[in-house]
């Protein structure tokens, strides 16, 4: 039971709910005393400043709780505004009927305390108090008179012998009470019907005066201190005894009758109280205010703090769910809230716990996917940066969005900066020109059902033309249509030189097989049938026949020439490596072409800092005479044509040689080609110069390059390793 | 003490509401003297009632009016140099005041002896309720001769004993703030009955 008690105490309701009925029935109880509950009329004053402070309180609490959800609404608190509109709501919901209640209920105590003293009532009660008291003016004059009537009678008997004459008049009044003074108030003699042997009260010395001044004296008194039921006829008469010269007071106490008594005595009571209670009229209605305001104030204030806590309460749960939530927006999905409640409040809370439990799963698994995915990302990335193929994607608005380094170095270009623009925009600068005629080939290959494509194109750039196989197909996207665009770029240039080398290979090897052989026997029948036959026949036809048989053996000379060069294609001996001087070996072959009527010139520039390398330099010669014959070519249609042939010690292990002529240079389209045997153009040679030079320098593990333009002619650039 | 309690609250209500200042008392001490009759210290006082006329009214309609009478013999002794005083009698006792519409009387009830007493005027109930002849206060043989003694007494309205609506309006009104205030003369006891 006690813990019951102090669970109740210390909940919300608890010390409220026991300030308010203590006070509701502090005033129930002076309400009683006000009306006339004189028991507990002591405490009137005790319970009134109780009241007093313990609205004093309620209002201090009230303030308080206002202050505190005032504070709460500065700090947006979750769920304050809530509880302050419900409050205001249900606040206004509240005080205007209580309020016109307590017009209605003073109006009502002001009007009924009123009507109480209505004149009627007080005519009434005014009349009834004169009524009584002239009856009893009546009974007093009867009494008098009758008294005089007996003293008259028995004056003298009275004055002989006292104390019988008294008890006969007594008989004969029915007084209560005679007794005989002298004019100095001292007792003679006395009768009495009810205390005998208690002498009676003497008259005031007033009365004696009155007496000694020969003056009756007749009225209604009370008893010393007590009210009308205890009233009596007083009556005083001189008694004047001539023949003694004496004078004698007669004093009669008659009782009232009871009849009448009653009624004065209950008249006097309703007159008494009516009396003060008109008196107490304004006060009446100042006390009934006093307490109806307070029962309004403790009827407002408890039901504004039973309405704040009970709406704190309900709407405990939603400022619960807010926090909650705020914080599931800042990203805490850890949160679980506590569920105080099984109602639908309860459920809903518990119902957030679950959803942000599952929230939080699948935000976890998400995560753990994107990094996923990431990954992968990263991966694919990689594998793509790495590949050798260049790969190209495109979104459906034809804008660049990813490429890797290998596209740049296929393309010959610099597409990064490129990345998020349209590829319109992109071909329209003047630095991707070059793109524009492989993208026109490319796009129209992207069909609408999306199937992939593959196309081997050709690729033109300031460094000649590349052979490139393409592959293309559309990025699919979870619509089913296509997200994009993506091109995957191979080079097989070299591929298709390694095959074409492999080719002439084959070529010179059958050729120098199934060609070089017959041509001796040939040349040698040609020969004999000159030899034979020359003598045989007339100067006319000996002369023609010398003719065609030099022509015969003219053409295998050149078809010898020509199988010996394929030989020399297709043959790979071993090398023999020497220390070579190359500046030296530069000289020999440059000064091989001196002559000075020619319209071309043949010049040397040597590195004297060149050191000797290992090489081959019979190779080396073929190779300085095929490009100095290739220049020479180059420079038929100059005027003065001149070809260069360079050393120069690049570092401690490389030396380059260069052989530059000033011809019309080589046209783009065969500039990465004219390796290749039969790439050349020109006329004259046998197509195979610049391929055995070619050939000699990866021979020697070395690189070359070529570097032309219409202008300033060509030049072949070498680089060979200093050792081998 | 209840009384002590009531006149706080009182005094902390008006002060911290009503902010009317508490009235000069209507009652007055006129004289109050000692003097000895058979090794007895006795005393006469002379107190002075001057009502306002909404008590008289109040009175007329048969309001009923207690007046507290406080009466104290206080005797000074010193103590390491410190003047104190002790408490040797205390009297304290009401009188009732009512007056009787139908038979025009004013009766005065004395509750300490129960001695009542009618009167025919206000003035003479009044009169007749301030007189103290011949109050017997102590025995001289309880009293020291060579102390100082201190004589007070206090006159005021019970206003806790007005009927209960009338209350709130006593605590309001400056015209129900009855107090006399202590009125004190010093005894010398070889002056005084030597």
């Amino acid at each position: 039971m006690k813990k019951r008690i102090k669970l109740f105490l210390s909940s919300q309701y608890g010390w409220l709910s026991v300030i308010s009925s203590i006070l509701l029935v502090i005033l129930m109880v002076m309400s009683q005393i006000l009306q006339n509950a004189s028991q507990f009329a002591e405490s009137y004053s005790t319970l009134l400043f109780i009241a007093f402070f313990g609205i004093i309180l309620l209002v201090i609490i009230l303030v308080k709780t206002l202050l505190k959800l005032r504070q709460q609404y500065r700090q947006k608190v979750a769920g304050i505004k809530l509880t302050t509109r419900l409050t205001l709501i249900i606040s206004a919901l509240l005080g205007i009927p209580l309020t016109i209640v307590f017009y209605f209920s003073m109006s009502f105590v002001h009007q009924g305390i009123d009507q109480w003293f209505d004149v009627k009532t007080e005519t009434a009660l005014s009349n009834a108090v004169k009524l009584v008291q002239t009856s009893l003016d009546d009974q007093t004059r009867r009494k008098l008179n009758s008294t005089q009537q007996a003293l008259k009678r028995y004056q003298q008997d009275l004055i002989n012998s006292p104390i019988l004459t008294l008890n006969k008049i007594g008989e004969q009044l029915n007084a209560r009470e005679l007794s005989l003074y002298n004019s100095d108030g001292q007792l003679i003699a006395y009768n009495s019907q009810e205390n005998i042997g208690i002498l009676p009260t003497a008259p005031a010395p007033r009365l004696f005066q009155q007496i000694r001044k020969r003056l009756s004296y007749a009225a209604i008194e009370t008893q010393p201190g007590a009210n009308s039921q205890h009233q009596f006829i007083h009556v005083i008469l001189p008694v004047n005894d001539l023949l003694n010269n004496k004078l004698y007071a007669l004093q009669v106490i008659f009782p009232i009758p009871d009849q009448l008594s009653n009624l004065a005595n209950t008249v006097q009571v309703a007159s008494g109280q009516y009396q003060e209670l008109s008196y107490l009229r304004a006060p009446l209605k100042t006390s009934f205010t006093v307490i109806l305001t307070m029962v309004l104030l403790l009827t407002l204030i408890s039901a504004l703090l039973f309405t704040i806590r009970t709406i704190e309460n309900i709407t405990r749960p939603i400022r619960t769910l807010a926090e909650g939530t705020e914080e599931v927006s800042k990203g805490n999905y850890s949160l679980t809230m506590p569920i105080d409640r099984q109602d639908e409040m309860g459920q809903l809370i518990q119902s957030f716990n679950d959803m942000i439990q599952q929230i939080a799963k699948a935000r976890n698994e998400i995560k753990f996917g994107q990094q996923q995915a990431e990954m992968q990302k990263l991966y694919l990335q990689a594998i793509i940066k790495n590949l050798n193929s260049g790969v190209l994607t495109f979104d459906n608005h034809m804008r660049l969005k990813t490429l890797n380094d290998a596209t740049n170095l296929i393309l010959n270009t610099d597409l990064f900066s490129q990345v998020g623009n349209e590829i319109g925009d992109i071909l329209n600068q003047p630095d991707y020109q070059a793109l524009n005629g492989f993208f026109e080939q490319v796009f129209p290959l992207f069909r609408e059902d999306a199937k992939p494509w593959s196309q081997q194109l050709s690729y033109d750039d300031f460094h000649g033309r590349k052979m490139l196989l393409v592959h293309g197909s559309t990025l699919p996207s979870l619509d089913q249509k296509f997200n994009g665009y993506v091109i995957v770029i191979e080079d097989i240039t070299k591929l298709i030189k390694a095959q074409l080398h492999a080719a002439w290979s084959d070529v010179a090897q059958r050729l120098a097989h199934e060609i070089k052989n017959p041509l001796t026997p040939i040349q040698l029948s040609a020969e004999r049938l000159n030899f034979k036959l020359s003598s045989k026949l007339e100067d006319s036809d000996q002369k023609l026949l010398a003719r065609m048989t030099d022509t015969i053996i003219e053409q295998v000379l050149a078809m010898q020439n020509l199988v010996d060069a394929f030989t020399e294609y297709a043959d790979t001996p071993e090398l023999e490596l020497t220390q070579l001087d190359l500046n030296g070996l530069v000289k020999d072959v440059v000064n091989m072409y001196k002559d000075p009527k020619a319209n071309w010139r043949v010049s040397y520039e040597i590195d004297p800092q060149c050191p000797t390398l290992s090489a081959d330099p019979a190779k080396l010669r073929q190779l300085l005479h095929n490009l100095i014959k290739n220049g020479l070519e180059a420079c038929e249609t100059i005027p003065q044509g001149r070809v260069r042939v360079m050393t120069q010690s690049l570092d401690e292990h490389h030396i380059q040689l260069r052989v530059c002529d000033n011809g019309n240079g080589i046209p783009e389209t065969i500039k990465n080609w004219i390796f290749e045997p039969y790439a050349t153009g020109k006329p004259k040679g046998t197509g195979l110069g610049l391929s055995i030079v070619k050939k000699i320098v990866d021979e020697h593990h070395g690189q070359i390059q070529v570097e032309s333009s219409p202008d300033t002619g060509t030049c072949f650039i070498i680089k060979l390793p200093q050792t081998q | 003490m209840r009384l002590t309690l009531l006149k706080w609250l009182q005094l902390s209500l008006i002060m911290t509401f009503v902010g009317t200042p508490i009235a000069q008392a209507d009652i007055h001490i006129r004289y109050l003297n000692d003097y000895q009759i058979d090794q007895q210290l006795v005393l006469d006082a002379q107190v002075d009632f001057k009502l306002d006329p909404i008590i008289t009214k109040a009175v007329n309609h048969e309001i009923p009016l207690n007046f507290i009478t406080e009466i104290e013999l206080n005797e000074s002794y010193s103590l390491m140099g410190f003047s104190l005083s002790r408490n040797r009698v205390k009297i304290v006792y009401e009188s009732q005041l009512n007056y009787f519409g139908f038979n025009q009387i004013y009766v005065i009830t004395n509750k300490r002896n129960q001695k009542v007493q009618s009167f025919s005027s206000l003035s003479e109930a009044l009169r007749t309720m301030g007189t103290l002849s011949n109050f017997n206060l102590a025995n001289l043989s309880d009293l020291h001769p060579n102390t100082l003694y201190t004589i007070k007494i206090r006159v005021s309205l019970n206003q806790w004993k007005l009927p209960t609506p009338l209350i709130l309006d006593a605590l309001w009104n400056s015209a129900w703030q009855l107090d006399s205030g202590w009125h004190q003369i010093q005894i010398q006891s070889p002056k005084s009955w030597l």
